[in-house]
């Protein structure tokens, strides 16, 4: 398995490949955030275990420029910073893990086999079908550009459609996944919730993407062959 | 007590107080003004009486009762000669007025009393009378009266006394006072009512500050206070406070971020150590590799110390700026000398030449050991960036104070001696160069704040603390002076520390 180390403290990077080579993974470590995004675009590494504190384009940045390349290598980000905010600024960012230093050696690497397990697969941080726009972390969601106004029900409710684009989703499987327990109500309130996205997402654009299929449910068409991210 | 309450009170007294003067005012000349139209027709009635009572005998009676009443005839002897009605036969003025008014005409008051007989119809119904009339249970009545002297036909200088019922004036003078304290009462209460409900306009926008103000979290000063839009004193308070809390806000601010870069730095270190020990304890580890990783570990455990000494004299540079150096008499050049011997070693480790040059021995006060420690960060400083086999030049010199020496006498008197030769107030500059590759034109504006760093990764592998430049700048400024940074025209960085010192005469 092949690991991006990027840090530019020169002890700490040394340190992080020797103890990682020790482990059996192959390492290369670049101290600068231009040269990571550079590096993890030409080879596909399984991890990337990034600083955030780095010369030129922070951790964050480097993070985010490859989610947008479409580089969906497990990304682990390492800080001296233990706040909570640039953990979360980090995970929004597109990273899938967040270690603070100091950090013990034997929780970095069981972190690392973790992503690696969890794989490569696309991850996109914000949604894109057709023009259709969701961002989880912020919270928006807008169509070609334009704003929509969602609630928070609705906005549950496309974000589940658009993780699975093109697929039909039954009256059943919608409840489950949007509805908690709590709600003990019928079938009809997802109906009633398609009624009011559609009247949202579609109707004001002339669109008609969001598709009842007759005794099975709906779906959220995508005319696109690939399926952008 | 509420400065509404105190406001309405303070305004209710202050009309009141105004009320009551200008009333006492009006009634004081409406009495006066009244007095004087009835002593005017006072005086008139006893001038015509008068004229045609001269040079006549008595009975008088005619002339008497064709006047108008209560006037009476006194004789030189005090007797009531004549009266009018007849039956007022009390005299109406005192001996007093009466003597007064033998030598000319006399004003005055009196008192008129019905005459006997009827006094003591009076006196049997007075018990039925003061029940049901009250003020009217009196037999006598305040009059106004004029005195004047009239020479009879007989020759005796009698007195002719006028008088005239008061109770008109009175009853008017009643009239205005009870106008005024019924006027009165409501506008002293309107006038209350009015600085109650103005103050409390007044004082809306400093309740909702109060409040605002209140709401804050010591932990959070985001929130502003909202500034009326009167352009008044209150918002200029606000306006005022706003600006303490955005300083407040900028200080706490900078704190933070100083924190987090501690944190930072400090992290960084103990990473690496936990990371080398870590390693280390993995099994297999030969003698050689752990000997490798515990000198490794000490190198981290020294930047963790000189890291720990540069944050707590910035602490405490930080807590008492004035306290921070104490001063006493020494030789700058000594003290570089000692710097420079010391900083030797580490300057061969890198084949660099250290040279020093001062312009005498230098005796001012300062703080030696601060200003050793600033020399020692722009020694290690220079010699991190020295290139092998160049050399770092150190330079002290002393510039007198300019104002100093314009007190001096001999300002003009030794002028080659200059330097060396005066006393008093000066600032010592000491200056390192290298000729290394300089600062970056980008950083030079940075290069003493705190944990900013010309090139981060490098400058920490070195050991560089990214506080050595400023602790010197504190260093500076507890000793008056201040720090600064340039690239010299031939290459290399330029650091001096001016410090403004009292400069004594030393031997040569």
């Amino acid at each position: 398995m092949r690991v991006l180390v990027v840090e530019d403290e020169t002890r700490t990077a040394a340190l992080l490949r020797r103890g990682l080579v020790e482990e059996g993974f192959a390492v290369d470590v670049v101290a600068d955030g231009l040269e990571a995004v550079w590096q993890a675009s030409e080879v596909a590494y399984d991890v990337i275990v990034l600083d955030l504190m780095l010369p030129g384009i922070d951790g964050f940045e480097v993070c985010r420029r490859l989610r947008a390349a479409r580089r969906w290598a497990p990304v682990l980000m390492l800080s001296a910073r233990g706040e909570v905010t640039d953990r979360v600024r980090g995970l929004d960012v597109g990273a899938d893990d967040y270690l603070a230093k100091p950090f013990s050696f034997d929780e970095l690497s069981a972190r690392i086999r973790a992503l690696i397990r969890r794989g490569s697969h696309e991850r996109p941080v914000v949604l894109d079908v057709d023009g259709l726009r969701l961002d989880p972390a912020g919270r928006t969601a807008s169509r070609d550009g334009t704003d929509l106004d969602l609630s928070p029900k609705e906005f549950a409710l496309l974000e589940y459609l658009m993780r699975h684009p093109g697929e039909v989703l039954s009256r059943t499987a919608i409840l489950e996944h949007v509805w908690d327990f709590a709600y003990d109500g019928t079938s009809n309130v997802v109906d009633q919730y398609i009624a009011y996205l559609r009247r949202k997402i579609d109707r004001p654009f002339g669109t008609s993407q969001l598709e009842t299929v007759r005794g099975a449910g709906y779906r959220l068409r995508v005319t696109t062959s690939a399926q952008p991210g | 007590m509420p400065l509404r309450i105190r406001l309405a009170a303070v305004f209710a007294l202050g009309t009141l107080l105004v009320l009551a003067g200008l009333g006492v005012l009006f009634y004081v000349l409406l009495r006066t003004s009244l007095q004087s139209s009835l002593d005017e027709g006072l005086s008139a009635r006893a001038e015509a009486l008068r004229t045609r009572l001269t040079g006549t005998g008595p009975p008088f009676g005619r002339e008497l009762v064709s006047a108008s009443p209560f006037t009476q005839l006194v004789g030189a002897d005090g007797r009531v000669l004549a009266a009018s009605p007849p039956s007022l036969t009390a005299p109406l003025a005192d001996s007093a007025l009466l003597t007064a008014g033998r030598a000319g005409e006399t004003f005055g008051t009196g008192l008129l009393r019905t005459d006997d007989e009827e006094d003591e119809d009076d006196h049997e119904t007075e018990e039925d009378d003061e029940t049901e009339e009250g003020e009217e249970e009196s037999d006598e009545e305040r009059v106004r009266l004029v005195v004047e002297p009239v020479l009879l036909a007989s020759g005796e200088r009698a007195v002719l006394v006028v008088a005239s019922p008061t109770d008109i004036t009175d009853l008017a003078e009643d009239r205005v006072r009870d106008v005024m304290v019924l006027a009165g009462t409501p506008m002293v209460l309107l006038s209350a009512l009015a600085a109650w409900v103005l103050s409390g306009s007044a004082l809306r926008p400093v309740e909702r500050m109060r409040r605002q103000a209140a709401a804050m979290e010591a932990a959070d000063i985001g929130g502003r206070l909202e500034v009326p839009r009167t352009r008044d004193e209150i918002a200029a308070l606000a306006a005022t406070m706003n600006g303490l809390l955005d300083r407040l806000q900028a200080a706490r601010a900078r704190d933070r971020a100083f924190v987090a870069d501690a944190g930072h730095e400090l992290r960084t270190p103990l990473t690496n150590l936990k990371a080398e020990l870590e390693l280390a304890l993995r099994p297999g580890r030969s003698h050689g590799d752990l000997t490798e990783a515990v000198s490794a570990a000490a190198f981290e455990t020294e930047r963790l110390i000189r890291l720990a000494e540069a944050l707590l004299a910035l602490a405490r540079f930080d807590a008492d700026p004035v306290q921070f150096a104490s001063r006493e008499t020494v030789s700058v050049r000594d003290l570089l000398d000692r710097a420079v011997r010391a900083a030797t070693p580490a300057a061969q480790a890198r084949e660099a030449r250290l040279r020093l040059h001062t312009d005498g021995p230098l005796l001012v006060d300062v703080d030696p050991d601060r200003v050793r420690q600033a020399v020692d960060n722009l020694l290690s400083n220079a010699i991190r960036h020295a290139p092998p086999a160049t050399r770092i030049d150190v330079d002290a010199d002393i510039t007198p104070d300019p104002t100093a020496t314009a007190d001096g006498p001999k300002k003009g008197d030794e002028p080659a001696a200059g330097q060396e030769g005066q006393e008093g107030q000066a600032t010592v500059r000491i200056t390192v160069r290298d000729r290394g590759p300089g600062f970056p034109a980008d950083f030079l504006p940075r290069a003493f704040e705190r944990f900013t760093r010309a090139d981060t990764a490098r400058s920490r592998a070195q050991g560089g603390t990214g506080l050595g430049l400023a602790i010197v700048t504190a260093i500076a400024t507890a000793h008056g002076g201040q720090a600064s940074a340039a690239n010299h025209p031939e290459g290399g960085a330029v650091v001096s520390v001016s410090l403004r010192v009292h400069h004594l005469r030393g031997e040569t």
